[in-house]
């Protein structure tokens, strides 16, 4: 599990960085829309790597 | 172009040199406990190629490109790669055995690999999208 949530971590700190090097205005209003959006797909990401986890590991 | 350069000495830096605080405010931090968190993870310290687990004389490419992906997060790199290669033995139980990692040090390699990229990527960008712009 640890493995996973880290994997999610690096994900979304790289999606993080790459969005904060693009060219827009940084304002609270703009962070807190990319940040909220962000931690929705981060969300997702992880059920669905949940699921396919239940699906195909086997110990 | 030699401030972009500078980022791979000291990373973030380009940014506040360049005016952009907002941008390094937000991701220096971001890069610095990615950084020190691998770091924990590793056992504080970024090693050699040689020393990934691979048999004796086999040549593990992947280790020296995590190596070199490593290596471009500039100073606080170097400065941990030294620490690892000066002492590479540690004291156990009286005796001085070669060092040895935590379970988890294959994901501190992660973490280190991961924010050397993205030092690498914040210094090409800087140049790219900031410094091109001032010409």
């Amino acid at each position: 599990m640890i493995y996973l949530f880290s994997f999610i971590f690096l994900g979304v700190l790289i999606v993080w960085v790459y969005s904060l090097t693009v060219d827009w205005t940084i304002n609270r209003r703009n962070i807190l829309r990319r940040a909220i959006k962000l931690f929705g797909y981060s969300i997702l990401v992880g059920v669905i790597a949940l699921i396919l986890d239940s699906f195909f590991t086997r110990y | 172009m030699w401030l972009s350069l500078t980022g791979f000495i000291i990373p973030g830096f380009p940014y506040l040199f360049c005016g952009e605080k907002k941008r390094f405010l937000l991701i220096f931090p971001l890069l610095y406990v990615t950084f020190f968190l691998g770091l924990f993870l590793f056992d504080g310290a970024v090693v050699l190629p040689g020393e990934y687990q691979s048999p004796p004389g086999f040549f593990n490419p992947l280790g020296y490109l995590t190596f070199w992906c490593q290596m471009l997060f500039g100073l606080p790199a170097w400065i941990s790669l030294f620490i690892s290669t000066a002492s590479p033995e540690i004291e156990y139980m009286g005796e001085m055995v070669h060092r040895t990692y935590p379970p988890l040090f294959d994901l501190g390699s992660y973490y280190l690999l991961v924010v050397g990229g993205l030092n690498y990527y914040c210094n090409i960008k800087i140049y790219d999208h900031i410094l091109k712009k001032v010409k």
